[in-house]
């Protein structure tokens, strides 16, 4: 494709799926700055790629696998570092729910605290089909799971939660 | 223990962890992220010209090497000036076509595509102001901000989800014609689905919509919206797959498509029933049906001719009703009907049904 078309289409995407790319990437993070570095990066390497794009998924489930593997390449490189660094600095609790993300009453910082400490793919797959509404296929897509995959280990992942957050005392109807 | 105090249950928690991306910085980014695509682009072209001068300082190079060689060499002749090709011609002319061509239907078909998996996302019958919010949280960045402000004015104008199942699903684009410059107009309808997932079981219902789409300050955004049934006074439902058209009063605006088969048996056989027959069934439902109060439907069965046939020759059964399907109309490749008491059950509606159809408003397009 032209690079004037590729530009185009990438900023077309960009204001469509931007905001959820960025969101996803927050959510795995915790990070508003890192998730809006990782969002950049994430146009810029689909802007590389857009010709092997053929249109076999939506350009939004594309775009967030393009995000998915920058958050866990960027978080894989991280990690070395930040166990040496953490040795030296004593930091504030990383599980902190920042600001922004919500209006801080206590349930919902013990609920933002929870889904931070599960596994990956707990968190991944909570935060694609309850907090952003994914459909199972789109999820099975973005995660490259079976839909199978996607439902058990959600199921999986809510009874983790419920029990984490049961552990720090909350209980709930729902739980 | 402490309670959850969460005023909804955990989904709904979850759900408003969702962060929303200031604007302002979203737009910075997006600002930094061309420039960088632009550079990447520079850097890329600068290579390419370096790349190009040194191809062509080769050719020219062993042109000259075999020129002598060949012409001047031992016992050679004199030779004459070397052809003056025009170098990067060629590739002026391609970063001009490069820069040219953009790809305006892809573009289009984005929003509209983006545009429609929203849809769901915003319920119509919620209170206003939460009907407001959520078209602004959902549609802004598909819309031209008139058009948004139009929904936000009356919030009952804009398009989205009427009950919690069937949910509109997607929007499938059929035509998309550029009308004006940087003006689009797309056809299309919308899918309404009662479980999730792309598969064509799932749509109970395709509800036509009329898109207009155009270029705004470089992006391509959503201007106007027409739901069939609200453009003018028009209600008439076209089906161009089968070939008919059904005339439908005012009151039937909004009104959905729903598409399903009709199952028969070949009764042929000493009236013995062998292998089913299928066929497809078009269902015109009212805008005002719903679950607990459902109306009279304007089902349609559609048969081919040799169907219809054995239909005739009662070797063929569309229902445990001693009566054939009534025939509405026919074109060349198919034959229309009623099936056999389709308002057996009286529901709210049907009178008004029969005077449709009693009015001569099906009518078969060859």
């Amino acid at each position: 494709m032209p690079s004037a078309g590729k530009e185009a289409l990438i900023s077309q995407w960009y204001h469509q799926y931007a905001q959820d790319i960025f969101s996803i990437i927050y959510l795995m993070t915790g990070d508003y700055q890192l998730a809006e570095d990782l969002t950049q990066e994430t146009f810029i390497k689909a802007y590389r790629h857009v010709d092997t794009f053929r249109g076999e998924a939506s350009p939004k489930t594309w775009l967030i696998k393009i995000g998915r593997h920058l958050t866990i390449d960027y978080q894989r490189r991280k990690k070395p570092m930040q166990m040496v660094l953490d040795l030296l600095i004593k930091k504030p609790s990383p599980n902190r729910p920042p600001a922004e993300v919500v209006a801080l009453n206590e349930s919902k910082e013990e609920l933002w605290n929870a889904l931070q400490k599960m596994s990956r793919q707990y968190r991944e797959v909570i935060i694609l089909r309850k907090v952003k509404d994914f459909s199972t296929k789109d999820t099975a897509e973005i995660l490259g799971w079976s839909e199978s995959k996607v439902k058990v280990t959600l199921h999986r992942a809510m009874e983790d939660l419920k029990s984490r957050l049961k552990e720090r005392g909350y209980v709930h109807g729902a739980i | 223990m402490v309670p959850y105090n969460h005023p909804d249950d955990l989904d709904q928690a979850l759900k408003e962890l969702d962060v929303k991306w200031d604007p302002k910085r979203k737009q910075q980014v997006h600002d930094q992220m061309i420039n960088e695509v632009r550079n990447m682009n520079q850097k890329g072209s600068a290579n390419r010209w370096m790349r190009l001068a040194a191809n062509v300082a080769l050719i020219l190079v062993v042109s000259f090497g075999v020129y002598y060689y060949v012409l001047d060499g031992p016992g050679g002749q004199q030779a004459g000036p070397p052809d003056s090709t025009p170098v990067g011609t060629q590739a002026d002319s391609g970063e001009r076509g490069e820069l040219k061509e953009v790809n305006e239907e892809e573009l289009v078909k984005t929003v509209v595509e983006g545009f429609g998996k929203k849809l769901q996302h915003v319920s119509v019958l919620a209170p206003s102001d939460s009907v407001k919010e959520s078209i602004q949280e959902h549609y802004s960045e598909f819309v031209t901000p008139e058009l948004l402000n139009r929904w936000l004015d009356d919030p009952s104008s804009a398009p989205g989800r009427l009950t919690s199942s069937p949910w509109p699903e997607r929007i499938e684009i059929l035509a998309m014609e550029e009308v004006e410059e940087d003006v689009y107009e797309v056809q299309g309808e919308v899918l309404e689905v009662t479980s999730a997932g792309d598969a064509e079981e799932n749509v109970v219902s395709r509800i036509p919509i009329k898109l207009t789409v155009k270029k705004v300050d470089d992006q391509w955004l959503i201007d106007d919206v027409v739901l069939d049934g609200e453009a003018g006074d028009s209600t008439t439902y076209e089906n161009m797959e089968y070939g008919f058209k059904v005339v439908l009063p005012e009151s039937w605006s909004g009104y959905a498509i729903i598409q399903e088969e009709w199952v028969g048996n070949d009764i042929s056989g000493e009236g013995k029933t062998t292998d089913s027959v299928k066929g497809p069934l078009v269902i015109i439902r009212h805008p005002e049906w719903t679950e607990k109060e459902p109306r009279q439907d304007i089902p349609i069965m559609i048969f081919t001719h040799e169907q219809w046939a054995l239909i005739e020759e009662a070797k063929l059964a569309v229902s445990a009703a001693p009566i054939p399907p009534r025939e509405l109309g026919r074109n060349e490749d198919y034959v229309f009907a009623l099936p056999p008491r389709y308002n057996y059950e009286f529901p709210t509606g049907y009178e008004e049904v029969e005077q449709i159809i009693e009015s001569g408003a099906f009518q078969a397009i060859d």
